[in-house]
């Protein structure tokens, strides 16, 4: 698979060409300086677009559309890579050669994103106020949901408490910018991720290069005095704690559910990063790991117990619900555990094991039309020539015992956060 | 073995072995994922149950029980000794079946021959059931504060009296208690039996070699019973049709309205076809594309956690919506009215929907484990895969509107949580 990159009309275009599927995805990315101030803004955009166009008055005549496209998929989401902030609308399609059918989807496939990316019903030159309206009552909708999901409400409070107020807040909504949105701050925000963000256009599936040149110049005109996405950083600052915070809160649940937070300061050093991420197979990542091996098989204090390590904000979260009386026993055997890692007891078929199990993690994501998409656009956002697995996996073969003890004792405890019933609180 | 072609690239291979094990294989030359799932005929609906002549009872929970236990064998634990060859092994209770999965990219023949030899014979120790059950007790505890998982089941158990359709798969930390080694051995041998699995594999691999393993595998030397276990539902739901209850230490109201379907009207329809014209009729009216979604969406009755759901089986169905609601009563009985004032079937949306489901039963077959989590699910379902599209195609509007005639006006229920 050899990547093909160029300019038409003044917008990087990326084809990843694979025949094997009987799909094409095509994803149109906006790059921009992840920032607090816009963070809701970024995210209810994409909602806005797709229920509020001015071709497809309602959602579902989008939905209709989407329908006659043989069932196209619509995503469109945010992502962020440190402070590199993505607004995605991503397409996917079947190949019309599985179809008898004589419609050209890829031309359909483009003109459908462009009509839902530059064609929102507008009044006066703004997006409406009824459009406002409801993307601004829908995320009020998802904080109250939020807090009657009790799992949910535990992780969101959690990720509140260790987020410090950082740049680009952590989640999504923020509740304290809610009041501050308008359809004016709404429109500023769009009129910047169409005129300014950095625009690129990604399509995986087996392509016909020439047709898609001539579909992306037809469809789309000349892009001018796009920002520079070079200077943004791809990691995450963060405000370091001195000594680790302890919060209980307490709510009607039956199940205490209890979240460790570390932090690594580490910064966009690719190699940190991918021990890291072993790292954290050794210690929660999957059936194999020491926590769920310990906590969960040897001491049976949990059902589930978990690590998942987020990279944007120099996160290691380990996260697990049991019996309020297990609580202190469990958190213990927790810190044991990194305590263990941090001096070395790490055993080779550990090591072994663990590299097995995320060589094999990129292999099937790089098999799947997905998953090798954003793998790709994740390493084009590297400044990469693409993904490449065999320098992946080459890459995850040469970590060291050393290198895992090393990273593992920057690791320092921010946060233990217990989401609790009140009578139950363990002395 | 018997050949089907699904797609003009895509073959599917058939055989049903001597001992009654139906056996599908779907190679996917070009990917590197292989995909094995065992599907054995026994899920949370099995608390009673006819077997030949004889009735039996179980308690809540026995089959989920018996999916955490039959990894062990004589003290080797199946999950560990596939991490070894770096293979993913799992499992899955629904309310029907119990699947056993595994996913590997190497040395296939050798985990596969494993894994059929660890089924062929299961000794469940004393051991292992007692630290299995301490684990699924905390499992159960996990769920209880979920407020859907709460109306759900509540509006279940007013439109059912038969507890087999509604009862919690995993059962009560009671259920799970009166559970042991003379239930759960009895139950492997009346459900476990290669006349009640499927064995469904995909990836990589030829077809004739894998079916030649199998054969000599020591799962083809299991037997089956003269029975196999028979479960039919009872249809009978309570009296009570509307519950209304208060809890104030709930955030939001939540509402939760279900209506029986009568099957019968689509007898002349095949399986995968009649499944099709309930989901098509369904999502039309009441989807978040429809007509219905976006007047309670103005009239600010509904929010974003609304949703809908269909469940077809072989002797029962029903549709439900539910919704979170700041006027969950108002909210009932409009869908109650809009229930009883469906219109007709606007044909471009007819033609789209067939359509959609043509291009998205196509991207199944895009990688190994979307095709087989599809294609175990199709023949759950007893739908012919080779036959699909051509199926889909033929449906008509006539067809899909013959649901409204399927709708049980004097067969509504609801259930209102409410916070005040």
């Amino acid at each position: 698979m050899k990547l093909k990159k160029k300019i038409i009309n003044g917008i990087e275009v990326i084809y990843i060409p694979v025949k094997k599927y009987k799909h094409m995805m095509l994803a149109i990315n906006f790059f921009s300086e992840a920032d607090a101030q816009t963070f809701n803004e970024r995210n209810m955009v994409l909602d806005l677009l797709e229920n509020h166009n001015y071709k497809f008055k309602t959602s579902d005549q989008l939905n209709l559309h989407l329908d006659m496209l043989y069932g196209a998929r619509l995503k469109s989401f945010v992502f962020n890579k440190g402070d590199l902030m993505a607004n995605n609308f991503n397409l996917k399609f079947v190949n019309k050669k599985y179809l008898n059918d004589e419609e050209n989807l890829i031309e359909s496939a483009f003109l459908f994103l462009k009509d839902l990316i530059y064609n929102p019903k507008t009044y006066r030159q703004l997006l409406t106020q009824k459009a406002t309206d409801e993307v601004v009552q829908e995320a009020y909708e998802l904080l109250q949901t939020l807090s009657q999901d009790k799992a949910s409400k535990a992780y969101f409070h959690y990720m509140k408490s260790i987020s410090n107020q950082e740049k680009n807040t952590l989640i999504f909504p923020n509740k304290e910018y809610l009041k501050q949105i308008t359809n004016h701050s709404i429109t500023k925000v769009y009129q910047s991720l169409i005129q300014k963000d950095l625009m690129k256009i990604y399509v995986i599936g087996d392509i016909d290069e020439l047709e898609l040149d001539k579909v992306i110049e037809d469809t789309f005109s000349d892009r001018k005095d796009s920002i520079s996405i070079d200077h943004i950083s791809l990691s995450h600052d963060y405000n370091p704690r001195e000594t680790p915070q302890e919060i209980i809160e307490y709510d009607d649940v039956s199940i205490s559910r209890i979240f460790l937070g570390y932090r690594l300061p580490i910064t966009n050093n690719k190699r940190d990063l991918e021990i890291m991420i072993l790292l954290n197979i050794i210690i929660g990542g999957y059936s194999q790991s020491k926590l769920f091996t310990v906590i969960r098989e040897k001491m049976q204090l949990v059902y589930y117990i978990y690590s998942m390590y987020d990279h944007n904000n120099s996160l290691l979260t380990i996260n697990f619900e049991l019996a309020p009386k297990d609580e202190n026993k469990a958190i213990e055997g927790v810190k044991e555990i990194i305590s263990d890692v941090r001096i070395g007891r790490i055993t080779k078929e550990e090591i072994a094991l663990a590299k097995n199990y995320l060589i094999k993690y990129y292999k099937s994501s790089a098999d799947s039309l997905s998953g090798l998409l954003q793998l790709n656009i994740l390493s084009d956002m590297d400044k990469e020539d693409g993904f490449v697995l065999e320098d992946k996996i080459n890459s995850i073969m040469t970590i060291s015992k050393e290198e895992l003890t090393e990273v593992a004792n920057r690791l320092f405890l921010d946060t233990v956060f217990r989401f609790i019933k009140k009578d139950d609180v363990d002395e | 073995m018997n050949k089907k072609q699904v797609l003009i690239d895509e073959t599917l291979y058939y055989e049903k072995l001597d001992n009654g094990l139906e056996v599908y294989l779907h190679p996917k030359n070009g990917f590197v994922d292989f995909h094995a799932t065992l599907q054995v005929q026994i899920g949370g609906n099995a608390l009673s149950y006819q077997y030949g002549n004889e009735f039996f009872n179980l308690p809540a929970g026995t089959a989920h029980f018996l999916e955490h236990v039959y990894f062990e064998n004589d003290g080797v634990n199946l999950s560990d000794e596939f991490s070894q060859y770096n293979a993913d092994i799992n499992a899955s209770t629904s309310r029907e079946v119990t699947k056993y999965y595994f996913s590997a990219q190497e040395n296939f023949d050798m985990i596969l021959n494993r894994f059929l030899e660890h089924f062929s014979s299961v000794c469940i120790s004393e051991k292992t059931i007692e630290k299995e059950r301490n684990i699924i007790e905390k499992e159960i505890l996990m769920y209880d504060d979920n407020l859907y998982t709460q109306v759900n089941e509540r509006l279940l158990k007013q439109m059912y009296k038969d507890e087999r359709i509604w009862v919690d798969i995993a059962g009560t930390v009671k259920n799970v208690g009166e559970i042991d080694k003379l239930i759960l051995d009895r139950t492997v041998n009346h459900f476990y039996q290669p006349n009640n699995m499927i064995l469904v594999l995909t990836g990589p691999f030829d077809p004739e070699t894998i079916m030649n393993l199998i054969k000599h595998s020591p799962f083809n030397t299991m037997k089956s019973n003269q029975y196999s276990p028979q479960i039919n539902h009872l249809q009978d739901g309570k009296s009570k049709r509307h519950i209304y209850e208060i809890n104030e230490k709930q955030n939001v109201n939540y509402l939760m309205v279900g209506v029986k379907l009568d099957l019968s009207i689509f007898e002349h329809l095949e399986v995968s076809q009649k499944r099709l014209v309930i989901i098509m009729f369904f999502e039309y009216f009441f989807s978040e594309s429809s007509e219905n979604y976006k007047q309670l969406k103005e009239d600010n009755l509904i929010n974003y956690m609304y949703g809908t759901h269909i469940k077809i089986m072989d002797d029962y169905a029903y549709f439900s919506i539910s919704s979170e609601s700041n006027k969950p009563k108002v909210l009932k009985n409009r869908l109650i009215d809009m229930f009883k004032h469906l219109g007709l079937i606007e044909k471009k949306i007819f033609i789209a929907s067939i359509r959609s489901r043509v291009g998205h039963f196509i991207g199944y077959f895009d990688s190994a484990y979307s095709i087989n989590y599809s294609l175990t699910d199709f023949i759950k379902k007893r739908i012919d895969i080779s036959s699909y599209i051509n199926n889909v195609e033929n449906i008509s509007m006539k067809d899909v509107e013959l649901t409204k005639k399927s709708i049980q006006m004097n067969e509504i229920y609801s259930v209102i949580y409410a916070r005040n």
